[in-house]
């Protein structure tokens, strides 16, 4: 815009030039014709007596470009020394503009990287996730039956490749070196070339591989290749074992490859080897395709429903009712990858541009405050010349000049916020971790900042040719005329910002207490100091329950003596987690009918010790003892939720004997033998559920967690723990080795995220608010100087001012919060879902937040409150 | 007509400055008026005046606005400013402490 209209001056200039030129040299001819010349000669006399015209006007226009620059020099060092003669406008502006600018520039380069950047796949346009989603349950996505995959493979027009994974968890690694579990995943072999990705070495697997009782072949992930075999490359060819079978390794994957996932990264691939018989067990694949060049989604879509229609009929027949229960759906990989993130992280972006068009708005304010200086300035300088083009030019500058700094200050915070961020994130993402300030958020702030720098000008630009220019200057002192509207209009924007900043405020402090009682929530047993490690025990080794007891036991002895173990126990399930339902009654009652939710009872088996190490008491009778072996009569603990539910007339529970997995063939009688607490299950929020324990030495189990509760730092005993492991069975790795703590800080990290995220917004939006609120005060003060310095001259002391100041804004800052609690109060209903343990009416909330706000309110009246008062009556009055 | 003489290097500004402190004028009249008072000893090259007026109203020494002229035809005249005058005045106690020196170097050597 301003490059067209230096364009446009100069050909205004140009035109202007020519004129001027012109003129000269009819008036030499005419001389010249005077003096006796005949109309031909006396033009060419003057074009001789002017000399070379072309080089002239060239010599001319030089001096154009160079008034360009040097005024934009002298601008420029202008709007400097304004700057620096004003270090607290200056330095409240730029920090406002920073934290407009840092704040944009952050959560731009999370959208950038995580929705914007095409994923790291060879022309990721045309990957695509094709997936059965049912309308009628919460998991909008589910996974393919390998039928419909292996028709679609084999039968559609719409990919140039299609290609499946499976979900296999994790895989136990065995051979050299301790054992691990390990994430892996089974893919088709032609997973890779879809995806377009190359191995770093070796291959792929082969179609021969990718058969059912192909030899067993294993790709290793870059990381994997680096931490067991040291990156050699001889790696190729070499045995590894996985769930003690024996593969080969026949390639391994670049360092920069990510698997399409939003969970953990498998470090392990094997070849899918589906099931090519249909009616043998149904496999579920995620699917993913590459499209033909041309093809859109809703066509694949369709080639894909025709398919399904001819071969439904020959899926077997609770499959055909599954598939039709469910919509086809063909989505890009890239929205499949980020479509939850999607509508937050917007939101986000949204908020974070309001945030800085917030603070353009009080920059425009401050620029207000300072107006009346500035209107006796720009008249003074249009009385000696300067044009209103060169007046507006200078106050673009300045104010461009003010963003800038705004803007470098601001990357500098981006970069900051950046990290902040990348730690808060939900880490499942696929490109979270290339999130960083790169060339597209670099663009974006100098954008922004060139924004701010135009949209914070207007204010001042319209006060500089504003009709009331005269007048301000007729009043000589600089004081506009101060209208009902023209103080309504000043106060409306710092109004606002306080009502908004108490609006955050009661949100962030809402769910920054409910986050503390989270937090703080017992969940009923003692977490703190415990060890938590699975172990899975491999069913070829362990397929009988003595095997699994004996494991168990043998365990248990040797932990239970670790040095610095206080307790240790086994458990099939953490307390934190989902356990097994099943259908339970009691003795001599009728059974419970089939679809009776509330039969449905958590079974967990633990080890003796498991309610101390846990620190969860018994109430009545006892826990589970040595004495409760294999071959004795068969026992219970029940907890106090399951008596509350059970046995809701105080009978006696000791002695009463339970059905466990009433009405099928597995069922089995238990006396109860002892009443412990209830605990909390999953979550902080979840209510205590009704529980059965038994003792793993009478029903054992191939999975189960060791819970060991240590003196100090729990994980000082990993090493003892492993090596007891291995020394009863050198196969056995430790999986999901964890503190109790750090699960149970896991299970609040949405709520602290959140929090963090509007505590930071309304933190914002509490600076903008001072900010605001100085910058009308400020102006204040400026309109009535000299009516302060009538009131001093008149005996009033400055104490009597400070107050007279901090008296409007304190006025204006009540004002602000009064809207700002009503905009509370009907809003913070909208939180209540996510809110624990308090209303969203928390007085004690409502209050902090006033009392904070008064606080910055005061303090932002007090510096121009100060300068104020020690307005000198003389100087004041001078300038009448 | 007698001999004239080519203008000294930055004399041109000075000459300028003291015919647009009588009165605002056009191009072409200041480069008249120059001619005429020095009753055509110094010749002002034409084509050298307006860079040179182009080059001063950037300084902010002059300022250019359109009139009309003698016979009411379009003509752009510059008129001094403030800095200007103070430039004038620079300048003209430069060239009289100059000529002067010049002087004394001619009668005494």
């Amino acid at each position: 815009m301003f490059n067209l209209r230096a364009l446009f001056r100069k050909n205004r200039a140009e035109q202007e030039m020519d004129d001027e030129l012109r003129f000269h040299l009819e008036k030499q001819t005419e001389q010249n014709v005077a003096r006796g010349m005949s109309a031909q000669e006396a033009r060419y006399a003057a074009l001789r007596q002017f000399g070379n015209l072309g080089q002239v006007k060239e010599e001319c226009r030089d001096t154009w470009g160079a008034r360009m620059i040097s005024e934009f020099g002298q601008d420029l060092r202008y709007g400097l020394r304004q700057l620096r003669r004003n270090p607290g406008f200056t330095t409240v502006a730029v920090l406002t503009l920073a934290l407009g600018i840092g704040a944009n520039t952050a959560i731009f380069s999370v959208v950038d990287a995580v929705l914007l950047r095409s994923l790291p796949y060879k022309d990721s346009a045309h990957l695509v996730w094709t997936a059965l989603q049912n309308p009628k349950s919460d998991l909008h996505w589910s996974a393919v039956p390998h039928p419909t995959y292996f028709a679609w493979r084999d039968k559609n027009d719409v990919f140039s490749g299609i290609a499946a994974t499976h979900f296999t968890g994790e895989f136990t690694l065995t051979g050299a070196g301790i054992p691990e579990r390990i994430p892996g995943k089974s893919v088709s072999a032609n997973f890779f070339s879809v995806l377009g990705v190359e191995l770093l070495r070796g291959r792929s697997f082969t179609p021969e591989e990718d058969r059912r009782g192909g030899s067993r072949a294993a790709i290793l992930s870059y990381g994997l290749w680096q931490s067991r075999y040291a990156g050699d490359p001889g790696v190729l060819g070499r045995p590894i074992m996985l769930d003690d079978r024996d593969y080969s390794v026949v390639g391994v994957l670049p360092a920069s490859f990510k698997f399409p996932t939003s969970g953990r990264q498998p470090q392990v691939f094997v070849p899918l080897a589906a099931p090519s018989d249909a009616s043998s067990a149904i496999w579920f694949l995620d699917v993913i395709a590459r499209l033909k060049p041309g093809v859109t989604l809703a066509q694949a879509e369709a080639d894909l429903s025709v398919i399904d229609s001819r071969t439904l009929p020959l899926l077997p027949k609770f499959l055909g009712s599954y598939t039709q229960e469910v919509h086809l759906r063909v989505v890009s990989l890239h929205d499949q990858l980020t479509g939850s993130v999607r509508a937050p992280l917007w939101t986000l972006m949204a908020a974070v541009a309001f945030i800085l068009l917030i603070a353009c708005a009080n920059i425009a304010n401050l620029q207000l405050s300072r107006g009346s200086v500035r209107a006796r300035e720009s008249v003074l300088r249009s009385a000696l010349g300067a044009t209103h083009s060169r007046l507006a030019r200078q106050l673009l500058t300045e104010s461009m000049l003010l963003s800038a700094m705004g803007g470098f200050v601001g990357l500098l915070g981006g970069f900051w916020g950046v990290g902040l961020l990348r730690s808060f994130v939900p880490s499942g993402l696929l490109n979270v971790q290339d999130v960083h300030v790169d060339a597209a958020a670099l663009a974006l702030t100098i954008a922004v900042s060139a924004l701010a720098g135009v949209i914070s000008y207007f204010a001042p630009m319209l006060t500089l040719f504003s009709p009331n220019l005269s007048l301000t200057i007729q009043a000589g002192r600089g004081q506009g005329p101060r209208s009902r509207k023209n103080a309504f209009r000043q106060n409306l924007l710092p109004l606002v910002e306080v009502a908004s900043a108490v609006v955050l405020l009661v949100a962030a402090g809402l769910l920054l207490r409910s986050f503390l009682r989270l937090t703080g929530v017992s969940y009923g047993f003692d977490s703190h100091n415990v060890l938590t490690a699975r172990i899975f025990l491999p069913l070829d080794r362990y397929s009988t329950e003595p095997q699994q007891a004996a494991f168990s036991s043998q365990l248990l002895d040797r932990i239970s003596v670790l040095p610095g173990v206080r307790a240790a126990s086994l458990a099939t399930s953490l307390p934190n987690t989902l356990s097994m339902k099943v259908r339970v009654g009691i003795e001599g009652r009728p059974a419970p009918a089939l679809n009776d939710p509330a039969a449905s009872v958590p079974l967990d088996s633990v080890g003796g010790g498991y309610f101390r190490a846990l620190g969860i008491p018994i109430l009545s009778g006892r826990g589970f003892e040595n004495r409760d072996g294999p071959n004795t009569a068969k026992v219970a603990v029940v907890n106090q939720e399951f008596v509350r539910r059970f046995f809701p007339h105080s009978e006696n529970p000791i002695g009463q004997r339970i059905l466990i997995a009433v009405g099928t063939s597995d069922q089995t009688v238990v006396s109860i033998i002892g009443v412990s607490a209830a605990i909390r299950r999953v979550g902080p929020g979840g209510n205590p559920l009704p529980q059965v324990f038994l003792p793993l030495t009478q029903s054992p189990s191939d999975e189960i967690t060791a819970l060991l509760h240590t003196a100090s730092d729990p994980r000082a005993v990993v090493p003892a723990l492993r090596s007891q492991v291995l020394v009863i069975d050198k196969q056995l790795p430790l999986a999901n080795i964890a503190t109790m703590d750090d699960l149970l800080a896991g299970e609040t990290a949405d709520q602290h995220f959140e929090t963090m995220a509007v505590g930071l917004f309304a933190a914002l939006a509490l600076l903008l608010a001072g900010l605001g609120i100085y910058g009308v005060i400020s102006y204040m003060v400026s309109q009535r100087t000299s009516e302060i310095g009538v009131r001093m001259a008149l005996g009033a002391q400055s104490g009597d001012i400070l107050w007279l100041i901090l008296g409007h804004g304190t006025k204006l800052a009540l004002i602000g919060m009064a809207i700002g609690v009503a905009g509370a109060l009907t809003l913070t209903r909208f939180l209540a879902s996510q809110l624990y343990g308090i209303t969203p009416t928390d007085p004690l909330t409502f209050i902090t937040v006033s009392v904070i706000l008064i606080a910055v309110a005061l303090a932002a009246c007090y510096i121009p409150a100060r300068r104020a008062a020690k307005v000198d009556p003389m100087v004041a009055l001078r300038y009448e | 007509m007698g001999k004239s003489i080519d203008l000294l290097q930055g004399t041109l500004d000075l000459l300028i400055l003291k015919t647009l402190a009588l009165e605002p004028m056009h191009g072409w009249g200041i480069a008249q008026r120059i001619q005429q008072i020095s009753k055509d000893v110094l010749q002002v090259q034409q084509g050298s005046l307006y860079p040179a007026l182009y080059r001063m109203e950037q300084q902010g020494w002059i300022r250019a606005e359109w009139g009309a002229s003698e016979n009411n035809r379009r003509a752009k005249y510059y008129r001094l400013t403030a800095s200007g005058r103070r430039q004038l005045e620079r300048e003209t106690s430069n060239w009289t402490r100059l000529s002067a020196a010049i002087a004394q170097i001619i009668e005494t050597a």
